[in-house]
């Protein structure tokens, strides 16, 4: 291991405390767009990433990379929804949710045939704050989770045109929720906790048609966050439920679920890139959060989340003869909701979702710069269910902008 | 491998991050004192709620029940393990009244000691007598460490066949602890101040519908049959403290329903009662030499008052040498004396024919065939239900077997129902004299110092 990768590593580290120390910010659930780069083609780069955030998109593409690399940057992410009650009543808006999710990567080749990467990044988190005293308080008023992953990881060119990939993820999640207490006790209770949770990753990519057609296959396993330390406040309003409600610890868990992608990518032109990829995520882990006071109450959250599938569609457009360095991008994602109707609730209202992504980078010497946008129409989402939260419709637009600076050193 | 300087240089800062970010971003969701509560936990095995209390007063049968509290009281209470042997033969006695004896000490647990300066009767402590409608202030309110409950002491005993209400006012403008905190109610309490219905007007558990706000409190997030159950009963005790003026004597009293920590009812018997009370100095008053007063409570129909004589007809007042009759004396132990009903003074008069021996110890027997003069039987007074039992008062580490009354107190009454038992054990006392464990509404055993 060379000096320099040493030292890239090491910063990568300390970058990923420093942001972690930083109030920490995140929203939806699975945020798969964390590169500015990626985000500006769907990130449907599985089959084609050539930038350090192949340790999260696939990392079997570290072994086709030459040199040492390294990235910073992250997403900021806006968002907002709206609920409609079934039965009469106004609309309710959440209030407006504005994170930055950071990444930060770095990898490196050891030998012709290994090379090794450490992706320290965000990329599941729910960030939802309603009105106090809104008619859903009982379900949510606040709900954040906010993780941090650290994801080192080894690649091997196995053939020419083959390599595959293996790592591990530390987890450090933080969970922050506050709910509204029933009348008559009224007021709001609120559980936070922080854990690590350990996964792992596992990836190959096969260049069949080097530059031309690529096929790739990633994994990443579950991780179950187990909330031992949680502490509870309960601030009833009726003074005569304190007593009865003191703060106290509380445990839970939540599992992070299995993601499943498969990528192409074609190269119909030599300026021109296309490339598909599907996500398979396994909401079904997350099923149900059980709230374990040590007096109060005992709490389920039954998201009862169904198996989701996601098709990410994106172009990279380059201009080697007018305009060396420069890309423009585009995308499009279909995102199937993993919470059914009848379980759907203010902490995650999800949603079938239609994304639109756009973006351009430039790069020069050992340095670039890579900006992307991404526009997520939530489609109009029913809770019926009425246990989870009230019964209406959801509504939510979000936007995303990712921004990535990169630097590369043969 | 990383050279020895990197090492530090490097694994240092790394170590300090990761430990940094473990440590990092966990919010700090604050914790708040628990503040000091009046208790009324009626879910509880006891219960831990105020006391006396109406809502074991059985409307059907008039009587205190304590199976509407959970605690049925058995039959036998010599085959049973849940309570002692005295505390079970004592609420069968109870039980066989239509209200709570007149001399019974209300108080109402709190979950932490509460500052005695501020439990100022009329203010924060209100008494209230419904049917007279009059604010009661010949009370002693105090904290009892030992039970950790405000307790109020009748100065006189309670007026017969009268319902009490008593309030305790909390929160900012009531009563504190020692901390000088707040005292707030119960989630019970909050309950049964709720203006509307808890059970969203359904009659019964079945019909309640699952989103009824006080269901959801109740039944912690998981309604069952058991919790609706629950609900109907606190639905009724709130109908029953709305129905029979609580809140409104309250509310008359300057203690509006919002400031109300602790609300409690209780119905005081009706029957008249021979009043003992030897901790309070409510005995035998002797002005005489040869005479004895035992006041009563409530009115009494003179015929129904008559002296035992040996050899003569069964009278309703039995005297007793206790030192006569140790000593085998048995003319003396009988001494002839004559019994009457003074209404003006409300006591009955036992006349010797000759002074009580000096130093001799006088036993005084009443029984149930003394009237009031609407035809209904004298009732006991708890004193000498206790003097008349059949277990002991104190158990082997000499604590009490019956709650409520103190160590001390039943340290000195058991000497008393031990020499009381070996008498209505004997087989010549009780069908001498027609007094027995059954039917005696007065046992008491003194020895006579004149004090006009």
């Amino acid at each position: 291991m060379t000096t320099n990768l040493r030292a890239l590593l090491s910063a990568a580290i300390v970058a990923g405390g420093a942001l972690a120390a930083r109030p920490c910010r995140a929203s939806g659930f699975l945020i798969y767009d964390i590169s500015g780069q990626a985000l500006a083609r769907a990130s449907a780069v599985s089959a084609d990433s050539e930038e350090p955030a192949a340790v999260w998109f696939n990392p079997a593409n570290l072994a086709f990379m030459g040199g040492v690399s390294a990235s910073a940057g992250g997403t900021f992410l806006t968002s907002k929804s709206t609920f409609s009650p079934a039965g009469p009543g106004d609309d309710t808006d959440s209030k407006r949710g504005n994170f930055f999710l950071p990444a930060v990567f770095a990898n490196g080749r050891v030998t012709d045939r290994v090379a090794v990467g450490m992706g320290v990044y965000s990329t599941f988190g729910i960030g939802i704050t309603w009105p106090y005293d809104w008619e859903g308080r009982v379900a949510a008023i606040k709900a954040s989770l906010q993780e941090l992953s650290f994801n080192p990881t080894v690649a091997v060119l196995v053939h020419p045109s083959v390599s595959v990939a293996a790592g591990f993820d530390a987890v450090r999640s933080v969970v922050d929720f506050r709910n509204g207490l029933p009348d008559p006790i009224g007021g709001d209770v609120r559980l936070a906790g922080g854990t690590w949770g350990f996964g792992f990753n596992a990836a190959a990519l096969y260049k069949m048609y080097p530059g031309r057609l690529h096929v790739a296959l990633t994994y990443r396993s579950r991780v179950k966050l187990d909330f031992k330390d949680g502490r509870a406040n309960f601030s009833p309003a009726n003074p005569d439920f304190a007593p009865a409600l003191p703060d106290q610890p509380g445990t839970a868990s939540i599992t992070l679920p299995d993601i499943i992608t498969a990528g192409v990518m074609g190269r119909p032109r030599d300026d021109l890139a296309l490339t598909f990829d599907a996500n398979l995520v396994l909401w079904s882990a997350y099923d149900r959060i059980d709230i374990d006071f040590q007096t109060a109450p005992d709490r389920a959250i039954v998201p009862n989340g169904r198996n989701a599938v996601t098709l990410r569609g994106g172009a990279d457009w380059t201009f080697p003869a007018r305009c060396p360095g420069l890309h423009l991008r585009g995308g499009l994602i279909y995102d199937r909701s993993a919470i059914p109707s009848s379980n759907l609730g203010p902490g995650l209202p999800d949603a079938d979702r239609i994304d639109v992504a756009a973006g351009a980078g430039y790069g020069r010497g050992h340095f670039r710069g890579d900006l992307g946008y991404l526009l997520v129409v939530f489609l109009p989402a029913d809770a019926t269910g009425g246990q989870e939260g009230p019964v209406g419709t959801y509504r939510t637009v979000a936007h995303l902008i990712g921004l990535t600076l990169a630097a590369t050193w043969p | 491998m990383l050279e020895p300087g990197c090492r530090r240089r490097c694994t240092r800062p790394t170590i300090l991050a990761v430990i940094s970010i473990a440590g990092a971003c966990t919010p700090d969701v604050g914790s708040d004192p628990t503040p000091t509560a009046m208790e009324m936990d009626l879910t509880a095995t006891p219960p831990r709620a105020p006391q006396p209390t109406l809502l074991i007063v059985n409307p059907q049968t008039g009587h205190i029940d304590f199976s509407l509290a959970g605690t049925p009281i058995p039959d036998d209470c010599s085959a049973q393990q849940a309570l002692t042997e005295a505390q079970c033969q004592f609420d069968q006695w109870l039980q066989t009244l239509n209200g709570f004896p007149s001399v019974t000490p209300a108080s109402a647990p709190a979950s932490g000691p509460l500052d005695p300066a501020t439990l100022t009767l009329g203010a924060n402590v209100v008494a209230v007598a419904a049917q007279q409608g009059t604010l009661m202030t010949d009370l002693a309110a105090r904290f009892d460490t030992a039970s950790s409950s405000l307790t109020l002491t009748p100065l006189h005993p309670w007026a017969l066949g009268e319902l009490y209400w008593i309030g305790v006012r909390g929160y900012e403008n009531g009563i504190r602890d020692t901390g000088g905190g707040p005292v707030v109610g119960s989630p019970t309490m909050a309950l049964l101040k709720q203006d509307a219905s808890l059970t969203c007007d359904a009659s019964d558990p079945a019909s309640i519908d699952p989103h009824c706000p006080a269901l959801q409190v109740v039944a912690q997030g998981n309604p069952s049959m058991a919790a609706k159950e629950q609900l109907v009963r606190l639905e009724g005790i709130r109908m029953a403290f709305i129905a029979k003026g609580g809140f409104a004597a309250m509310e008359a009293a300057q203690l509006p329903k919002n400031e109300i920590a602790v609300l409690w009812g209780f119905p005081i018997h009706t029957n008249s009662v021979p009043v003992l009370v030897p901790s309070a100095g409510a005995v035998p008053r002797v002005p005489a030499a040869d005479q004895i007063l035992v006041g009563v409570q409530g009115p009494v129909d003179p015929a129904t008052v008559s002296a035992f004589t040996a050899g003569g007809p069964p009278g309703s007042v039995v005297v007793v040498d206790l030192t006569a009759l140790a000593t085998g004396e048995l003319a003396a132990a009988f001494p002839p004396v004559g019994a009457t009903y003074l209404a003006t003074v409300g006591a009955i008069a036992i006349q010797a024919m000759q002074p009580f021996p000096a130093g001799h110890q006088i036993g005084l027997f009443f029984t149930d065939a003394i009237h009031s003069p609407d035809a209904a039987p004298l009732v006991a007074s708890p004193v000498s239900v206790l003097l008349t039992l059949t277990a002991p008062l104190v158990d082997a580490g000499g604590h009490s077997t019956v709650s409520g009354v103190a160590d001390a107190d039943a340290t000195a009454l058991e000497a008393g129902r031990a020499a009381l038992s070996s008498l209505f054990d004997s087989p010549i006392f009780t069908p001498m004299t027609g007094v027995s464990r059954a039917n005696a509404i007065y046992a008491y055993a003194f020895i006579p110092m004149v004090m006009p």
